[in-house]
């Protein structure tokens, strides 16, 4: 009897492996979804966002998968577009209309970001929620120095948003210059302060500084770019009227063109020459 | 010693017999597929080869180099035998002349090959950058087929001349052909003035423009910034190579001519020594040039420069490098170091292995260059990363190289492949000038 039992929860467990099997090895990879509000004022808003699974213990970049972003401020779920990711798993979504778009009662816009699962990745979503910021700059000078003060304040209620760490840095080739203390903090009327050295090359002595809010947990990240004539006008060497190897045809080096042509001038007569003796051998 | 029209009869142009015509045929089997594929490669572009964005220069370029430096040399060593005044030149100038001219033209023809577009062949005239050596290129191949063939064909008047008068009963409509090309030729003192002179000042201006049309190509490559390519000593180095592979092609006409006309009494062993000596001192000059171009980077080379001898010494090329280097230079010197090896026959076989080794080296040195550029080759198909000829590729360089044999041949048919007024003159035979 005993060995009965035995051999029905064997079979019970056999069958049950069998069932549960295909499912198992149908088992989707997780996404793991980034999403990242960016508001560059006067130039637009946009979401950043990035899709990793971790495959064989490594996380990996999930490529070309489709993101659909939701507008659900007020419980109304508003789809407002898609995008896809690119080979490092990184896809821009553009809020075109952030302008237009509403925020609730309290000044807060929340998106989601929805993966909708395919062969062979679960589905996933992540929400996101930031607040309108107003962030200006500008450049003054004092005592023949050149300083960028920048305030910070809340969209809706137009309260300045205090002790928050802001970066100043001017836009470089590779990666941005810092400038200013470590640490700039805006005081009680949002506003932060910081030196210009006056060395700092730019073509015609414009430089674009940025004053930049980052990743704040309430208004994502802010940015707002302000163009100043305040650097040293960069020596950059204009070769391009002149005459050189490497010019177009037009451009071509006078030593260049002198000799070519002679050559050919020497060749041209030659063979002129020679077509004359020949003449000359068939008349004589 | 042999009477005039012993002479004549034996130098002068003759059909071709039963196993010259099968080579014929043979040789227009070749140029007719290769002409089937260029057209595919017209309709279809250069798809069809195995040529991509890496691998830009292949077996068509290796050609290209091949012919140029072939071309050069039979006229540059013609006119300094010329200048020199070295009689034994007489029986083996004209094959020189010939040789040079076929393979000059071969060289235009290859260039336009390689072009994706030749109907954009006048945009290099129409744009041409005086700065680029491909405008020089543009510039000296012409001028070097014209003045090939003023180096041909000035010689040529006075034996063309004499198959005028001596194919005139057999052949009349042949004579008249003689007759017009040899410009009303009479032997006149004022003819012979003219002649002389254009022939002096022919082989001065061709020394100086061989030597500019193998620095062109060198430059071709060597203003390139690539590894292997960006060497000072590039254009020194092609000439060399040049009279290696020209002085090949020549012993190898010659012997081939040789044989199948039957012309022992005049192209002798002596010939064939003094060519062989010739051959040796090229081939030894080539070998130091080589060494200079490999041995040296060996000391000082940055990585990528290393990977790239590495592939050349060991790796994927190294049977190929060693194959051209040993087979094609170091053997051939061992070879005509001795008296047998520079016999007619020892010769030929030597004028082969040099000839098909330095085909091989114009490929060494171009293909293994492009697969190693400074930057690393990334984002493209694993094909992309290696380079072999296809089947395209293959049929239109052996179409050009038949098409190249086939001009030879043409003008062995039709004009005398030892110049036969000078033969009687050096023979003092009497000349037609005094009859």
């Amino acid at each position: 009897m005993r060995s009965l039992i035995i051999l029905k929860r064997t079979l019970l467990f056999a069958l049950g492996l069998c069932l549960i099997t295909p499912v198992l090895a149908q088992k989707k990879n997780k996404v793991r979804i980034k999403a990242q509000f960016i508001n560059v004022i006067d130039q637009g808003a946009f979401i950043e966002i990035s899709g990793s699974s971790r495959i064989d213990r490594k996380n990996t970049a999930v490529s070309d998968i489709v993101f659909n972003v939701y507008d659900n401020t007020d419980s109304k779920r508003t789809k407002i577009g898609s995008t896809t990711t690119d080979e490092n798993g990184e896809a821009t979504f553009a809020l075109s209309d952030f302008n237009t778009m509403e925020a609730d009662s309290t000044g807060l816009y929340k998106i989601q970001v929805v993966f909708d699962g395919n062969d062979n990745f679960a589905k996933a979503k992540k929400n996101i929620e930031f607040k309108k910021a107003k962030l200006t700059a500008k450049v003054i000078q004092k005592d023949s120095l050149n300083f960028i003060t920048a305030q910070l304040l809340d969209g809706l209620s137009m309260e300045p948003i205090t002790d928050e760490i802001v970066t100043v840095q001017v836009q470089r080739l590779f990666k941005p210059l810092r400038i200013g203390e470590e640490f700039n903090a805006t005081d009680e009327s949002g506003t932060i302060e910081a030196m210009i050295p006056n060395d700092i090359p730019g073509i015609d002595g414009m430089l674009n500084l940025e004053v930049v809010l980052s990743d704040n947990d309430d208004y994502g990240t802010v940015k707002a770019i302000v163009s100043s004539p305040v650097g040293v006008p960069a020596a950059i060497e204009d070769n391009f009227n002149k005459r050189a190897m490497w010019g177009t045809a037009k451009r071509a080096p006078l030593y260049i063109l002198i000799f070519t042509n002679v050559l050919l001038l020497g060749i041209a007569i030659l063979f002129i020459y020679l077509t004359r003796n020949l003449i000359n051998i068939s008349k004589s | 010693m042999k009477s005039k029209e012993t002479i004549i009869k034996e130098l002068a142009p003759r059909k071709f017999g039963k196993r010259g015509t099968i080579w014929s045929i043979i040789l227009l089997i070749f140029i007719f597929a290769g002409l089937i594929a260029y057209i595919d490669q017209l309709i279809k572009g250069q798809v069809v080869t195995n040529m991509r964005d890496y691998a830009l220069w292949g077996v068509y370029i290796s050609s290209f180099v091949f012919f140029v430096a072939t071309s050069s040399v039979g006229s540059v060593a013609a006119a300094i035998l010329r200048l020199t005044k070295n009689e034994w030149r007489t029986p083996i100038v004209r094959i020189a002349e010939i040789i040079s001219l076929a393979a000059i033209i071969m060289a235009g023809i290859t260039i336009i090959i390689d072009m994706a577009r030749p109907d954009r062949l006048l945009n290099l005239f129409i744009h041409a950058r005086l700065q680029s050596p491909i405008t020089w290129d543009v510039i000296i191949i012409p001028t070097y087929m014209i003045i090939s063939f003023f180096l041909l064909y000035f010689p040529l008047l006075p034996d063309l001349k004499i198959l005028k008068d001596h194919y005139k009963e057999s052949h009349p409509t042949l004579s008249k052909w003689y007759g017009k090309l040899s410009l009303k030729w009479n032997g006149s003192v004022a003819q012979k003035a003219l002649q002389q002179k254009s022939i002096r000042i022919i082989a001065i201006a061709i020394i100086p423009l061989g030597i500019i049309l193998q620095t062109v190509d060198a430059w071709l490559f060597s203003t390139t910034y690539r590894i292997g390519w960006d060497s000072q000593n590039l254009a020194p180095y092609f000439i060399s190579g040049a009279f290696v592979a020209g002085i090949g092609a020549l012993v190898t006409g010659i012997y081939v001519v040789r044989k199948v006309r039957n012309l022992e009494d005049y192209i002798t062993d002596f010939h064939f020594d003094k060519l062989g000596k010739l051959l040796a001192l090229a081939c030894l000059l080539y070998l130091y040039f080589n060494i200079n171009e490999y041995l040296l980077p060996t000391f000082k080379a940055k990585k990528a420069e290393a990977i790239h001898l590495e592939t050349l010494f060991t790796g994927s090329y190294a049977l190929l490098f060693w194959s051209v280097t040993i087979l094609g230079l170091i053997l051939p010197i061992i070879l005509l170091l001795f008296k047998k090896g520079r016999s007619p026959k020892g010769m030929f076989y030597i004028g082969l292995l040099v000839v098909i080794g330095s085909w091989w080296k114009r490929y060494v040195i171009v293909t293994p260059t492009l697969l190693h550029p400074f930057l690393p080759i990334q984002g493209v198909p694993e094909s992309w990363r290696h380079y072999f000829p296809s089947l395209h590729e293959w049929l239109i360089s052996f179409g050009t190289l038949a098409l190249a044999i086939f001009i030879i041949m043409m003008l062995v048919r039709f004009i005398p492949i030892i110049p036969i007024q000078r033969t009687m003159d050096e023979q003092n035979i009497e000349q037609i000038d005094k009859k």
